[in-house]
């Protein structure tokens, strides 16, 4: 098992590098620049932007830097000051090292368009706004689409499952840019009882998590239902009847704790998805999250946020995949990891 | 009752009782809050010396005041922090700068704004040192402001200093005293004013800017000096920015202490604005111009709303590089055959007024249509069917022999507009034209290469010379301009209407070079004026800017 998760961990280094290898020359590939504006910008002023920000340097340097920035460790004294191109996502104070001495690891460079802020800022500000909203959404879908598939599949056809069904193909026909307006104008303007938008409180986070949650919820039951019907059918489950078990007890613990292993495995990438940025809901909802920075940086050109933003993408996608193995071996103790 | 559920009931009464009194507070308080559509998900900077966007100004000209003000309903200038005295040249610009202006942070442990002291204890306050730094903070090639080239053609020594040919020590900025300040210029014109009423050459702390470096606009490191002090700065789309009144801003004619306690400022967009006004929850949003119908339509919507004056000409540029567009011509006749009217009332139908002419009629020095109604073009169907049938048999071609492309990005009304002028092309001039369009990037990149491009041109500062000079129209500027269009007469008018001493005289000048860009060489063919749309709630009382930001000291809430 050890050694399954070094393993995956040696691997996810290299997917990395690769990724920031590809989404690197991609970038410079397409015309546009982050410095590009309506009015033009006058050679000179080009000229120190692109030397501000090393953008001036062989592509090859360039890429070696920023891979460096990242990697690299530091070891600094008194005289370190935070700027924009040397903030640290890590910093450790150092004391026996000396007065103000510090361990500091992992820079990933300045915002190019937003010329107050760097990628480790926003990763600390914005990335915790989109884990809660993620999780919540993630909880809601479960919590309603899990239930639903039980239901729809120990009563199945019956009105019952047709009603479970039919909740969850509504869930998954209407689409957020039509739920989440639906929503503010109910719950919002109508009846006043939540914020419309924005982020803070409990009463922010219910309708973007519902929202997001609900469509979710419908692939959810689905696959609870389709998972639990085949399980059902298994000799052992009738062997579990036959010892006399409760209905209740057959059903909860040995049927299902199988038949979740297909939802199991969607909630990896879906968990990496949601808690990376959602770009629609959070639009729609005004969520300080990261969503819109996958969007808007790559229409910015903003090279460094694009390239901070997809990284923390493919490592939320390695993790929870990982993640997703290791519950496998527990669901099942037939699959080993090896 | 057990003795843990007693003591749990006390900690909810208390719990009650502190929400209860902090609303009781709130209540008290002046609070205006107002919506903001970001471009990029956030208030890119509120550093002077880097902004270059509207809504970074907006907070910036709250939060520090520049040397001169213009006043936002009617653009004449007025005093900022300075008044000032030219020499008989025209050349030296001497300011007076007011005394003891603090320099003030919102401290959030008291919740108050206080006034920040120096190292050796002395409390600080603004001086003639503060703005020349900020300007040569602005200027320096280190800084790679985006704005550092508005501001240096009008400093001697500055261009080289911002090209980084230049020393500091030779940029004509001089401190005289602590309250004094001259900045020479290189040559006289009525317009030199305008330009220290720019976010760049506003005073900047400089202790503070050495300390924290870039990190020096954060809320807890920040030192300013207008009339609100940064209180709060929510980063990011669905954020939020709040600024809180400055108690130790003196008060001015211009510049009043303000009756609202704080501003908060939410990054929404437009769509979420108008929910979040008919909710009650913003007292001001800005109206999006597609549900303009709606609004209309809707009693309390239609009585909170206003529409006042842009801030930008929407037109498109034919590039003269390539056929037709060599001829003239050709140019002028693609230009009248675009109906203004129809544009403006049936498809985008918000207030935009049909433009004639390049420059907003609203700026300092503009000429308008009213007072020379001779000049610029209009919409005139048959004169441009008749121009392009001229053309067309002079050169022995037909309309079918162009393979035209007009290039927009993809955003807004753009698609609609380009549509409408497709078809108003085929029908009255008979050329099918192509539609391109392209992200933001990318378009601003590879216009130059299309045959028809659409831009925008929105002041910097409320001046016809940003028009027809800034707006790269001048050849001075030909590598930024995408029409690749130059003309000697037009360069020498606008270069006499900059030196020419008075608003009449430099107004007649610019109508005759509006005259040559947009009619006799038509390089663009102007289609409308921008208007601003916004919502107030019944009981804000406000002034309407049409200088792109607003002044809230001047704003009052009586609920």
């Amino acid at each position: 098992m050890v050694r399954f998760i070094v393993r995956r961990f040696l691997w996810m280094f290299l997917v990395l590098f690769v990724v920031s290898a590809i989404t690197f020359v991609l970038l410079r590939a397409v015309p546009g620049g982050p410095f590009n504006s309506e009015r033009g910008v006058p050679a000179p002023v080009q000229r120190s932007l692109t030397a501000k920000f090393g953008l001036d340097q062989p592509l090859i340097n360039q890429y070696l830097k920023y891979v460096g920035d990242i990697l690299v460790p530091r070891i600094t004294d008194s005289t370190f000051k935070r700027t924009l191109t040397e903030d640290y996502l890590i910093n450790i104070d150092l004391p026996f090292l000396g007065e103000e001495a510090a361990f500091r690891w992992m820079n990933f460079g300045p915002s190019l368009r937003v010329r107050s802020r760097t990628v480790n800022q926003l990763f600390l500000e914005n990335l915790p706004v989109s884990i809660q909203l993620g999780s919540a959404a993630l909880i809601v879908s479960l919590a309603i689409g899990v239930p639903l598939g039980i239901v729809a599949a120990l009563k199945r056809n019956t009105r019952y499952d047709y009603a479970s069904m039919g909740v969850a193909i509504i869930g998954v026909s209407i689409p957020i840019i039509i739920m989440a307006p639906l929503l503010q104008y109910f719950f919002g303007v109508q009846w006043g009882t939540l914020p419309v938008s924005g982020w803070g409180t409990l009463a922010h986070m219910i309708m973007p998590a519902f929202a997001l949650g609900f469509a979710q919820s419908a692939i959810m039951a689905r696959l609870t239902r389709a998972s639990l019907l085949q399980v059902l059918g298994e000799d052992y489950i009738r062997t579990a009847r036959a010892k006399g078990l409760s209905e209740q007890k057959v059903v909860l613990v040995h049927a299902l704790k199988n038949a979740l292993i297909p939802v199991v495995t969607i909630i990896g990438p879906l968990f990496a998805a949601l808690v990376t940025g959602t770009f629609v809901t959070e639009t729609f909802f005004s969520v300080p999250g990261m969503g819109r920075y996958f969007v808007t940086s790559v229409t910015n050109r903003d090279f460094t946020v694009v390239m901070g933003t997809i990284l923390l993408y493919a490592v939320f996608l390695v993790l929870a995949n990982l993640f997703v193995d290791v519950v496998y071996a527990w669901l099942d103790p037939r699959i080993r990891l090896s | 009752m057990s003795r843990n559920r007693l003591v749990g009931l006390l900690l909810v009464i208390a719990l009650l009782a502190s929400l209860s009194v902090g609303l009781v507070g709130a209540q008290d308080k002046k609070i205006l809050v107002t919506g903001r559509q970001m471009g990029s998900s956030d208030i890119p900077t509120i550093d002077p010396a880097i902004a270059e966007d509207v809504p970074s100004v907006q907070i910036i000209d709250e939060i520090f005041v520049a040397l001169a003000r213009p006043n936002e309903e009617t653009a004449a200038l007025g005093s900022g922090m300075a008044t000032w005295t030219v020499s008989e040249d025209g050349l030296t610009y001497t300011f007076d700068i007011m005394e003891n202006v603090p320099w003030v942070r919102y401290n959030a442990e008291i919740d108050a704004v206080e006034q920040l002291v120096g190292a050796d204890g002395t409390p600080l306050v603004v001086t003639a040192q503060d703005f020349a730094y900020g300007i040569l903070r602005s200027l320096n090639p280190e800084t790679a402001a985006p704005y550092q080239y508005v501001l240096s053609p009008w400093i001697v020594g500055a261009p080289e200093y911002s090209n980084g040919e230049g020393a500091a020590e030779d940029v004509q900025v001089a401190v005289v005293d602590s309250n004094t300040l001259t900045i020479t210029t290189p040559a006289p014109s009525a317009v030199v004013p305008f330009i220290f009423t720019m976010w760049v050459t506003m005073a900047q702390p400089q202790s503070i800017i050495e300390e924290y470096a870039e990190f020096w606009i954060d809320p807890e490191n920040i030192a300013t000096y207008g009339p609100f002090a940064l209180k709060e700065w929510v980063r990011g789309d669905g954020g939020s920015l709040t600024l809180i009144k400055n108690p130790l801003w003196p008060g001015t004619e211009n510049i009043p202490v303000p009756a609202l306690d704080e501003v908060v400022f939410r990054f929404l967009d437009e769509e979420v604005q108008l929910t979040e006004f008919e909710a009650g929850t913003l007292d001001v949003a800005e109206a999006p111009d597609t549900e303009y119908a709606r609004i209309s339509a809707d009693a309390n919507l239609s009585a909170s709303y206003f529409t006042g004056p842009g801030t930008c000409t929407y037109y498109y540029g034919f590039n003269v590089e390539r056929e037709p567009f060599n001829d003239a011509r050709a140019r002028q006749a693609f230009s009248m055959a675009i109906d203004r009217e129809t544009l403006t009332t049936d498809v985008l139908g918000a207030g935009q007024i049909p433009a004639g002419l390049f420059a907003l009629p609203t700026l300092n020095a503009a000429p308008t249509s009213e007072t020379f109604p001779d000049i610029g073009i209009g919409t005139d169907l048959e004169g441009a069917a008749a121009l392009w049938g001229e053309y067309l048999a002079e050169t022995g071609k037909t309309a079918a022999d162009f393979n035209l492309t007009l290039f927009h990005n993809e955003s807004g009304l753009h698609a609609t507009i380009a549509q409408a002028v497709q078809q108003m092309w085929a029908e009255t001039l008979g050329v099918n034209v192509q539609i391109a369009t392209a992200d933001f990037a990318t378009y601003l990149d590879t216009r130059g290469n299309y045959d028809v491009y659409r831009a925008a041109w929105c002041y910097d500062y409320p001046d016809a010379h940003n028009f027809y000079y800034d707006a790269g129209w001048h050849s001075d500027l030909l590598s930024e301009n995408d029409t690749h269009w130059s003309n000697a007469d037009y360069d020498a008018l606008v270069d006499q209407a900059f030196a020419a001493p008075t608003v009449e005289e430099r107004a007649a000048l610019y109508a005759q070079a509006d005259d040559i860009l947009v009619n006799t060489e038509a390089a663009i063919a102007p289609m409308y004026y921008y208007v601003t749309n916004d919502l107030t709630a019944p009981y804000v009382t406000r002034t309407h800017s049409f200088i792109t930001r607003e002044y809230y000291e001047k704003w009052d809430i009586n609920r």
